[in-house]
């Protein structure tokens, strides 16, 4: 059978993507189960394995007190980050996709932390309190969460508030695609609106939010990936610190590594149930 | 017939392999271990000969980089055919560093580990340098209480100290003389200490006994308790009962009833100094710090003087029924590469750099003449301690001290430094991370000095784990 030139040049296409794949994310994503599968050793002579099965993903939940301890606080932060993010990236959007001068100018300030603001740069910001707005103060907002909220839920809010700065430089992606389907809108249909009398906030719940709502969807992954994937994620500096560990190493991290994807793939699944399109039933 | 040869010829060869192996070469007398025995067979066995050959070896450590570059030089003049390559790695994740190098196969040949020796003999980086060792009349040199430290096995010689940082507790001369309190003996004991910490504690005028970077649990079963490490340590087992316990329940309570300075960044730091990032040595209103050798060179400047603190220093007292003269002390270690093809001379050159006495001869040179670019003396006071008994080289490192009659008092009292538990003992950061500051009680410290915890109830406990990770350590470390 003759491939057809189109897809040649789709594939040649892709070509740099799928080597990237291969051995940037494949080959390392096989390499790490394998060391997950043993007890492994660096040593000057090389790499040393003993087959140690499934050990080391029992391990990381019973031997290891701080992972259960970071995941619980992982799924709390994200469940209030990521909403914050996706709802705050939304708002910014409508406010640029408005025609006021400069638009341009505002959309790049607010893209411009996601090339800058690389990890280092992160956890320098967070470490000399720049993320924390400096017209707040953090031990009044504490005592009035500590009166509202039990201690474990008012500690978390207060992370959100120490670190809102951070939180809202990882909007930048999620506002360009909500501007890109903003702008897919008909105008009509809120000149139509209009007409029939429906103010703003009717036009807001009955035509911008129905519009978006796959974006919304893809915005909430996308918010959960990179916050899971941050340099910021205590758990990465678990699993980091555990390839380093001494009676630990490698293939005990690489067994946690892996049972914190399928823990996000498992918050993944959720949202996806949770935001999935509900099929209109045909009479 | 020719079925017969075989078993003939077989018992043939085995008898000529077990004479060989049974005689003995009377003529050389060089061993399998590379030895060579002395003309009149005493147990002073010689090092064997450094090669001739153009050699490069490479070494990693976290020892001042002018410093190491001066050594290097000095080591390639002594040995003209052996180069020396420094591995500049980041002292920041030094051990991480080095498990990258050793993935890639570019283990140094002579490295330093930090802290955790877990981390190189689990993964098998640790040369077996005994034989050498025990061979090198330099040996004999060293300090008693560090000779047979690296031995982790019992048997083989995997690491040696490399530098001395005593522990030292600064007292405030001109604090003590303002309140017209005597400073006490440089033989002071512990319950001396402990009692000048409460006098010298005046709540009135806001003068704290005082403040800690070293810690009194390290201290007590070391010179009360004459342990050979951390923790009650005896050579065989770990005991935390009687002064690990005694020794934190007295610190809980100094810092409960205030004779502890308040810790950095507080609001009892900012009641108190009205800056709660001021560190409190830093004050005038400490009369005690318990701190380490290094800072002397900070207590020295301008930004002390100026406020009239005179920090002096003294060793960690002894024990009130002490027999020993044992002192906490921070000691490096390092080691040879398992995989370096010189390991005679890997071994040379980590003596050099370490407790040798031609690499000590260079260091105080260096002390006294390495300058920065700007003109500036690289060192202001000497950068560590020797690591051998030699008495000219201590008398030489006393004349680049202040000419002060505590230095000379310091100076005699440390010649018995036991080397803390993660660099010396298999198991021990491992337990200090899982149990000691992360296990049931949290920071075990802290929870007995807010009173959540006594340390009484839990020293037991504590100690019958601690034990179980060292030989959990042992076996594991040794597969």
């Amino acid at each position: 059978m003759k491939m057809k030139r189109e897809t040649l040049y789709g594939y040649l296409f892709i070509l740099p993507w799928l080597i990237g794949f291969l051995s940037l994310v494949l080959y390392p994503m096989i390499q790490s189960f394998y060391f997950s599968m043993n007890d492994m050793r660096i040593t000057p002579h090389g790499l040393q394995f003993v087959y140690a099965g499934f050990n080391n993903f029992l391990n990381v939940w019973l031997q290891d007190m701080f992972f259960i301890q970071e995941l619980m606080a992982f799924a709390l932060d994200t469940f209030i980050r990521v909403p914050v993010i996706v709802v705050f990236a939304l708002v910014i959007a409508m406010l640029l996709n408005q025609d006021v001068r400069f638009k341009g100018l505002f959309r790049t300030i607010f893209f411009l932390p996601v090339i800058v603001a690389s990890g280092p740069v992160i956890s320098q910001l967070v470490d000399q309190g720049a993320t924390a707005i400096p017209m707040l103060n953090q031990d009044i907002i504490m005592s009035i969460l500590n009166a509202l909220f039990p201690t474990w839920f008012a500690g978390v809010l207060s992370n959100l508030f120490n670190e809102i700065i951070t939180i809202l430089w990882y909007s930048g992606v999620q506002i360009l695609l909500f501007l890109a389907v903003l702008q897919k809108i008909d105008p009509n249909l809120y000149e139509a609106a209009k007409i029939d009398g429906g103010s703003s906030w009717e036009c807001f719940w009955k035509i911008t939010l129905p519009t978006i709502k796959p974006l919304i969807l893809i915005n909430l992954i996308y918010t959960l990936v990179s916050l899971a994937n941050s340099g910021q994620n205590p758990i990465i500096n678990l699993i980091y610190a555990n390839m380093f560990n001494a009676t630990r190493g490698y293939g005990f991290a690489s067994a946690m590594a892996w049972m914190y994807a399928v823990i996000i793939v498992l918050m993944l699944g959720i949202l996806l149930l949770a935001f999935r399109e509900k099929k209109v039933k045909k009479r | 017939m020719r079925k017969n040869v075989w078993p003939i010829l077989s018992i043939l060869l085995i008898m000529v392999v077990f004479v060989t192996g049974c005689s003995s070469n009377d003529s050389d007398e060089q061993t399998n271990t590379g030895i060579v025995e002395s003309e009149e067979g005493s147990e002073h066995a010689e090092l064997p000969p450094m090669t001739d050959e153009e050699i490069t070896l490479t070494y990693a450590s976290w020892q001042n980089h002018e410093l190491q570059n001066y050594l290097a030089e000095q080591f390639t003049a002594k040995y003209p055919n052996i180069t020396v390559e420094i591995v500049a790695l980041e002292q920041d994740g030094w051990n991480d560093h080095l498990t990258n190098l050793a993935s890639t196969g570019d283990l140094p040949d002579v490295f330093w580990y930090m802290g955790n020796v877990d981390i190189p003999i689990r993964n098998m980086w640790l040369g077996d340098f005994t034989s050498y060792f025990e061979a090198d009349p330099e040996t004999d040199q060293l300090l008693d209480t560090i000779v047979d430290k690296g031995y982790f096995d019992g048997d083989r010689k995997l690491a040696a100290p490399t530098a001395y940082l005593p522990y030292t507790i600064f007292l405030d001369e001109n604090l003590f003389t303002q309140q017209n309190v005597a400073m006490p003996s440089a033989d002071w004991t512990y319950s001396e200490m402990l009692d000048l910490i409460e006098e010298m504690t005046i709540p009135e005028q806001g003068i704290f006994g005082y403040n800690t970077f070293t810690k009194l649990v390290t201290m007590a079963p070391i010179v009360n308790g004459d342990s050979d490490g951390e923790f009650g340590w005896d050579g065989e087992s770990y005991d935390m009962t009687g002064e690990w316990d005694d020794a934190l329940m007295k610190h809980g309570e100094f810092v409960r009833n205030g004779n502890h300075a308040p810790f950095y960044d507080t609001d009892e730091a900012e009641a108190a100094f009205g800056d709660r990032e001021l560190w409190a040595a830093s004050t005038g209103r400490i009369a005690m710090q318990f701190d380490a050798w290094w800072t002397v060179d900070l207590f020295g400047t301008d930004e002390f003087v100026d406020k009239g603190i005179k920090w002096v220093p003294y060793v960690v007292p002894k024990g009130d029924n002490a027999q020993t003269e044992n002192k906490p002390a921070f000691i490096d270690f390092g080691s040879i590469s398992a995989a370096t093809d010189h390991p005679r001379e890997a071994y040379e050159l980590l003596k050099f750099f370490g407790w040798g006495r031609d690499g000590w001869e260079a260091k105080l040179e260096a002390f006294q003449t390495l300058t920065r670019e700007d003109g500036e003396l690289v060192f202001n006071h000497p950068d560590g301690l020797p690591l051998v008994k030699d008495e000219d080289l201590w008398e030489e490192l006393r004349t680049l001290l202040p000419d002060l009659d505590y230095y000379d008092e310091f100076l005699a009292r440390s010649k018995y430094p036991i080397p803390l538990g993660g660099a010396a003992m298999p198991g021990f950061q491992t337990y200090l991370d899982e149990v000691y500051f992360g296990g049931e009680y949290g920071d075990v410290e802290a929870a007995v000095i807010s009173g959540e915890v006594n340390a009484y109830d839990i020293s037991s406990d504590l100690t019958e784990l601690i034990n179980q990770y060292y030989d959990q350590a042992l076996n594991e470390l040794f597969y």
